[in-house]
C-alpha cells in the first residue's frame, strides 16, 4: 500500500483545488515561510479523522474552511481526499485503489468517503486499524513530536512509548475497569448501611 | 418480616457486589501484567533499534533510554542518555539543540523502523539540523523508502536533493496557496 493523491479543495490556504501525485521513495514538499505547507500535512491529518481542531491549529473544526482574502470570498465547505494504491490488499477492502474523503460545512456538518460512498469516521477509523496510519500512529510526524521527545520532564516522555509499545487499548481497559470497580464500591457502601439499618430494626 | 425480606435481598445484593468487585480487580490486575510484559518487551526492542540508529545517524557514538523507576514501569519516567563520537556520555539536556533534535529524529526512526508505517509524513522536523547532519538525514530517509514511502516538508536543501519528487507550495496572491510540480532548479508547470 502507498499513498497516489492527494486532492485538497477549500482547505485552509487552498482555496482552489489542488493535486498532489505521490510517487513511491521521497516526496518533498519545498516553498517559502507561511506559503501554506504544513497545511499539507494538516490536510492528511484531517482526513485520516482528526477530531481536535488544536491539533490542526485551530479553534474550532469550521477554521479549516477557507476564510476569504481582501480579493476573494471564503467558501462554505472545504474538502480532502486522500488516494492510496490498495493493490496488495493490506487495506481490508475489495478495491484496488481506496479513496477516503471528507468534507465540512460552515454549518459544522462533516461528510467521510470511502471511494465516493458515504461512511462513518467510525469506519474510516476500522479501515486504518493496526495499518500503523491514522491520526495517532507514526505516520504523520511534526515538530510537536520532535518537542515531545524533548521534553525536559522525562514523565511527559512516556506518552510516545506508551503508544509505541501499543500498550494504549489496555490503558483504556484498565481505565474502564477501574471506573466500574469505583461505582461498585459506592453501591457497596450504601448496601452495608441499608443492612446496618435493618440489622438494627431485626434485632430487637 | 418485610424487614427481613428486605434484609436477606439486601445481603444477596451484597454478595453479588462483592463478587463483581473480585472480579473487575482480577481484570485490572490482569491489564497491569500485561502492560509490563508488553512495555518490558517494546522498550527493549525500540533501545536496541535507537542505538543502531544513533550510531548510523552520528557516525558512531552510542547511546540508551533508562527507566528511572525500575520499580514501577508503568509510570516512571524516562530519561535519554547519549554519547556522540568522541564525547563523554551526557543527559540528552546538556546536548546542543541541533544534537538533541539529531537524537530525536533518532528516537523516531527507531520506533519507525520497529512498527514500519506504509507512509509517513514528516513536517520540518530536521529544521533545527546543520547542513551535515541533514545530509545523514536525507541519506537515511533514502536508504529506508523502498520499506516506506516518505512525504517530508521540508525548506532544507539536503532533504530536497534527496528527494525523487518535488513540489512548490507559493502564496502568489495573497492569502492562497498553490501548488506547482518542480523538478530540481527548473519550473515546470
Amino acid at each position: 500500500m502507498h499513498l497516489k493523491r492527494l486532492e485538497i479543495q477549500g482547505f485552509k490556504s487552498f482555496a482552489d483545488r489542488i493535486q498532489l501525485d505521490f510517487n513511491s521513495g521521497i516526496t518533498a514538499v519545498v516553498g517559502p515561510n507561511g506559503s501554506g505547507k504544513s497545511n499539507i500535512s494538516d490536510a492528511i491529518r484531517w482526513v485520516l479523522g482528526e477530531q481536535s481542531a488544536k491539533t490542526l491549529r485551530g479553534g474550532k473544526m469550521e477554521d479549516v474552511i477557507f476564510a476569504g482574502t481582501e480579493h476573494r470570498k471564503p467558501l462554505g465547505f472545504a474538502e480532502v481526499s486522500l488516494t492510496f494504491d490498495n493493490s496488495d490488499g493490506i487495506l481490508p477492502i475489495d478495491f484496488s485503489e481506496v479513496t477516503v474523503t471528507r468534507r465540512v460545512y460552515r454549518s459544522g456538518e462533516s461528510e467521510y468517503m470511502i471511494n465516493k460512498t458515504q461512511c462513518r469516521l467510525k469506519d474510516i477509523y476500522e479501515l486504518f486499524l493496526d495499518t500503523g496510519i491514522g491520526k495517532d500512529g507514526y505516520s504523520i510526524i511534526g515538530q510537536g513530536r520532535v518537542d515531545e521527545i524533548l521534553s525536559s520532564k522525562s514523565e511527559e516522555r512516556r506518552g510516545i512509548f506508551e503508544e509505541a509499545s501499543g500498550i494504549m487499548k489496555y490503558k483504556v481497559r484498565k481505565q474502564e475497569a477501574e471506573r466500574k470497580l469505583e461505582m461498585t464500591r459506592q453501591n457497596l457502601l450504601r448496601i452495608n448501611d441499608i443492612i446496618t439499618e435493618l440489622e438494627n430494626q431485626l434485632e430487637p | 418480616i418485610k424487614t427481613k425480606e428486605r434484609f436477606e435481598f439486601m445481603s444477596a445484593q451484597k454478595n453479588d457486589m462483592e463478587q463483581a468487585e473480585e472480579k473487575l480487580q482480577k481484570v485490572i490486575n490482569e491489564m497491569v501484567s500485561i502492560m509490563k510484559r508488553q512495555f518490558m518487551e517494546q522498550f527493549k526492542l525500540i533501545n536496541e533499534n535507537f542505538n543502531m540508529v544513533f550510531k548510523e545517524l552520528f557516525d558512531g557514538g552510542r547511546a540508551e533510554l533508562i527507566l528511572v523507576d525500575k520499580e514501577n514501569i508503568l509510570e516512571s519516567g524516562i530519561e535519554i542518555e547519549v554519547q556522540p563520537p568522541g564525547k563523554k556520555l551526557q543527559n540528552l539536556m546538556l546536548l546542543s539543540g541541533g544534537e538533541r533534535a539529531f537524537t530525536a529524529i533518532a528516537l523516531l526512526f527507531a520506533i519507525l523502523r520497529l512498527n514500519p508505517t506504509p507512509f509517513c509524513v514528516l513536517d520540518e522536523i530536521e529544521a533545527a539540523l546543520d547542513d551535515a547532519n541533514v545530509y545523514k538525514f536525507a541519506q537515511y530517509l533514502k536508504k529506508y523508502s523502498n520499506v516506506t514511502q516518505f512525504a517530508v516538508i521540508t525548506h532544507r536543501k539536503g532533504t530536497m536533493e534527496a528527494a525523487d519528487t518535488l513540489y512548490g507550495v507559493t502564496m502568489q496572491e495573497h492569502g492562497v496557496s498553490k501548488v506547482v510540480s518542480l523538478k530540481m532548479g527548473e519550473k515546470v508547470g
